[in-house]
């Protein structure tokens, strides 16, 4: 399990960057498999602004915010598709049954 | 379907109930059709697992989107007198950048480090939903031959 502190590392910002640059290009969003437990560390404190590892002039230097963004509606765009998508489907699971943890963990 | 009135006779009418529920397979359940309502609940469970366990404090955490533009953050915490308290922030994106807005209202764009997890929690949460609620490649949009 990685620590607060291992998270965003320089391999994970390049790894962003790279992301970045390929989220603004093709019709689908590219997600490079990655492991769940970094995944997790690093979002856990997402919604705070206290989160503050990586030096700020490192990010600006690889994070192009912009990309950032249009990564964010894209990925909105998409969800918002497949969710029209999904209204009337007809499925056997129960609601408890898609959202049991087995159901929604990711694939290593 | 001779078959699952009788499992349902054997439900109602059984001394013990859990018995024959636990013979129930998928096959006996009827198909269920889901609202968006339904699907933006489901899409919530699964963003608020992104962040792990709730803290002992936090009773509710919702995380999701409503429309292309607009996420939602949402959680209850219960104070040591027993009170609860709702925070709930609303992430708008915009072409200037991703809008903040929290009770007041205060308004501000991420920016730096919390920007950057927000994009995180963002690719999360499509991942997820993506693969384990819409039943597709995250990758390709396609559906899973699995499902």
């Amino acid at each position: 399990m990685n620590q607060p502190g291992e998270y965003l590392s320089a391999a994970d910002m390049k790894r962003l960057e790279i992301e970045a640059i390929a989220y603004a290009a093709p019709a689908h969003p590219e997600v490079p498999r990655v492991s769940p437990h970094l995944s997790e560390a690093a979002v856990e404190r997402a919604m705070t602004p206290k989160v503050a590892e990586v030096p700020r002039s490192q990010t600006r230097e690889v994070i192009d915010p912009k990309a950032m963004v249009e990564y964010v509606l894209r990925v909105g765009s998409l969800v918002e598709q497949y969710r029209q998508e999904g209204v009337g489907q007809m499925r056997r699971e129960s609601v408890a049954e898609l959202t049991k943890p087995d159901n929604v963990t990711l694939a290593a | 379907m001779p078959g699952l009135l009788k499992k349902a006779y054997q439900l109602v009418f059984a001394e013990d109930p859990v018995k024959p529920l636990l013979k129930l397979s998928k096959k006996d359940r009827p198909l269920k059709t889901l609202t968006e309502r339904e699907l933006i609940q489901l899409e919530s469970q699964i963003g608020q697992a992104i962040f792990g366990p709730l803290p002992p404090h936090v009773v509710r955490r919702e995380f999701f989107t409503i429309d292309k533009d607009t996420w939602i953050w949402h959680e209850e915490i219960k104070n040591p007198d027993g009170t609860k308290d709702e925070l709930t922030i609303r992430y708008e994106v915009q072409p200037k950048g991703i809008l903040k807005v929290q009770p007041g209202p205060r308004y501000t764009y991420l920016e730096g480090a919390e920007l950057e997890n927000f994009v995180m929690a963002v690719k999360e949460y499509y991942e997820r939903v993506t693969r384990g609620l819409y039943k597709r490649d995250p990758r390709t949009g396609r559906e899973s031959s699995a499902s």
